[in-house]
């Protein structure tokens, strides 16, 4: 147990690593690099010293190249490659046709490097978007690239459009930088959670592509990338999970054909050859199936994936409905929630020195963002640092909440469902990189 | 693409991995596998094509991380052996368990870590696990026992009932 306990903080720990594309052509490089050193030791010391001379001597923009790039978050986006020498980005926004991104930018000129999210976006086929583009694919989505090769717009799932643009001197990375973002997952690293499970590991470059429900109990999460990689986990609640071989009859696949394996230590089948997709099928409990498909492309990583398919244990109380919203997602160990708030109705969890609020605030005080943004603090407490962002495509604000001697005492979201009908999620210093999961688990009922 | 290519290509991430659980930071394990699988280019050409090169690389890179945490473990005067105060996870909160195992793994001493890593990440046996590091099945075997002790520490102390 503990054991198994190890291998999955290994999993999770590691989950996000990725090594870079052309790392084999660096070691090389590298490689005969030193081995010419090695040989001619005369004569690097006249190169450096020449080198030295020119380094001097070359113009500004030649030496930046050596320097490295900040890599840069965009909301729930994580830019993780950029090319060498362009600094730090800046956040802003762009509008085109009908929608808004939010960007990150690096550079300018030929130097250009931004990376755009639309939230709330239709699809590629939005009017006023990249209209001259031509079809192609990134990340296993379809995309459209400018005929320069400079723009490259994709849906990375409904709802969401990202884009990377990219100067004349980055065309050749602008492949590079979209395949090598991350978008986070607001239920957890890796793959997130599942209908109670969490998936606290999944091959790298694989993207969350949908998660799907039916009446029938049956929710499926998808991640894909570029080579038909692909991984589907389902998981099955009710009459048709009451037992393994009754899970095997229902679900679609060659499971009659399969052999009996074990998943996690308990009883499962090994799909038949006549499938497509390598999978696996098991009962996590009577009345829970669990169904994991992966392309064969991915097999050889399939142990790993199942190990690190774990039940997360519940938080109590969740989800929970006031004053006409839900909260379905709270840091794990949160128990009850207490009546509280400063200008509204709201919720308080705390769990050992950590504080959760989320807070409805209605009437002329939550008309807009900004006037959301004018909290009846206690004195000893301000905003600071307030910047814009979204939750779930509504414009919102978020800022540190500090006291008068500058300590920060934690981070706040704050954002208008519809004008009339504000919230506002605070958490405590230590999570703050919780807030926007908790928000965006956040749903409002419309209003009637 | 070369050989050497294709296996880079492969196994990168991988190995990328192995890396940062045995030295622990990003940036350290980028460096570390560049420098290991520059060691290993050089010599690619004495392996035999028949034979896994995995164990190899996988021995400079442990060894690399190993000397690189001592040599500045030395120059910084970090006492490695101790763990420090680390706040305690519940035996049901699995996610925050595994947060304290994966922080806790970062302050064991490196060749602590390092065995457990081979040990728990590659699932390489004791035998295996000694001829990587260059050291006795014995070593590896209190060493395992050694590491294993201290993270358990780390989770145990939640088991003592509270005075409140």
């Amino acid at each position: 147990m503990f054991e198994s306990s190890l291998r999955q903080a290994m999993a999770e720990d590691t989950a996000h690593l990725a090594a870079a594309p052309d790392l084999a052509e660096r070691v090389v490089r590298r490689s005969l690099r030193r081995r010419r050193t090695r040989h001619a030791i005369a004569a690097v010391v006249t190169a450096t010293a020449l080198a030295l001379a020119g380094w001097v001597l070359a113009p500004r923009e030649q030496r930046v190249a050596t320097t490295p790039s900040t890599t840069g978050r965009l909301d729930d986006v994580v830019v993780r490659h950029v090319p060498p020498g362009l600094g730090e980005p800046v956040q802003g926004h762009s509008g085109e046709g009908r929608l808004l991104a939010g960007t990150l930018t690096w550079g300018s000129g030929a130097d250009l490097v931004r990376v755009s999210r639309y939230g709330g976006a239709d699809g590629l086929d939005t009017p006023g978007l990249m209209a001259g583009g031509q079809l192609t694919s990134t990340r296993g989505r379809q995309a459209k690239i400018s005929p320069g090769g400079t723009d490259l717009l994709w849906s990375e799932r409904q709802g969401l459009l990202l884009r990377v643009t990219v100067g004349a001197n980055h065309v050749a990375e602008v492949r590079t930088i979209a395949e090598e973002l991350q978008v986070t997952d607001p239920t957890g690293p890796a793959g997130g959670v599942v209908e109670g499970l969490r998936v606290s590991y999944l091959p790298s470059r694989l993207h969350l592509e949908s998660v799907t429900m039916r009446s029938d109990g049956e929710t499926a999460k998808t991640w894909t990338g570029a080579g038909e990689r692909q991984i589907t986990l389902t998981v099955v609640r009710g009459r048709h999970a009451a037992s393994l071989d009754e899970l095997a009859a229902w679900s679609a696949g060659d499971w009659r054909n399969g052999t009996r394996t074990t998943v996690n230590g308990r009883p499962a089948y090994r799909n038949g050859a006549r499938s497509r997709l390598t999978g696996r099928l098991w009962l996590q409990e009577p009345g829970v199936g669990v169904v994991l498909r992966m392309s064969e492309n991915l097999e050889p990583e399939i142990d790993r994936v199942l190990a690190g398919i774990v039940p997360v244990p519940a938080t109590r109380g969740l989800p929970l409905r006031f004053e006409g919203l839900t909260v379905t997602h709270l840091p794990p160990g949160f128990t009850a929630g207490q009546d509280g708030g400063m200008d509204g109705r709201g919720r308080w969890w705390t769990r050992a020195g950590s504080s959760v609020l989320v807070e409805v605030v209605k009437g002329e005080r939550a008309r807009t963002p900004q006037d959301l943004a004018h909290v009846s603090w206690p004195t000893s407490e301000r905003f600071s640092g307030l910047r814009r962002t979204t939750v779930g495509s509504r414009p919102a604000l978020v800022g540190d909440i500090v006291t008068g001697t500058g300590l920060s005492r934690g981070r706040m979201v704050l954002w208008t469902a519809r004008p009339g009908y504000g919230v506002r999620v605070q958490v405590s210093d230590d999570l703050v990189n919780d807030l926007m999961a908790v928000a965006r688990g956040i749903q409002v009922a419309p209003a009637r | 693409m070369t050989a050497f290519a294709e296996y880079v290509a492969a196994r990168g991430t991988s190995l990328l991995r192995l890396a940062y659980l045995s030295c622990g930071s990003r940036e350290e394990a980028e460096d570390v596998l560049q420098t290991a699988l520059e060691r290993a280019y050089r010599s690619w050409h004495r392996l035999r094509k028949d034979v896994d090169p995995e164990p190899y690389v996988r021995r400079i890179i442990v060894n690399t991380a190993i000397n690189r945490a001592r040599r500045r473990a030395v120059l910084r005067f970090i006492p490695m052996g101790t763990l420090p105060e680390v706040p305690v996870a519940g035996a049901d909160a699995g996610v925050e368990l595994r947060q304290v195992l994966a922080d806790g793994l970062r302050l064991l001493p490196p060749r602590q870590r390092a065995v457990v890593v081979l040990r728990y990440w590659e699932d390489l046996t004791e035998a295996q696990t000694a001829e990587t590091l260059g050291c006795a099945v014995g070593t590896v075997k209190s060493q395992t026992a050694k590491a294993l002790a201290k993270l358990r520490g780390l989770i145990v102390m939640d088991e003592v009932p509270s005075d409140v």
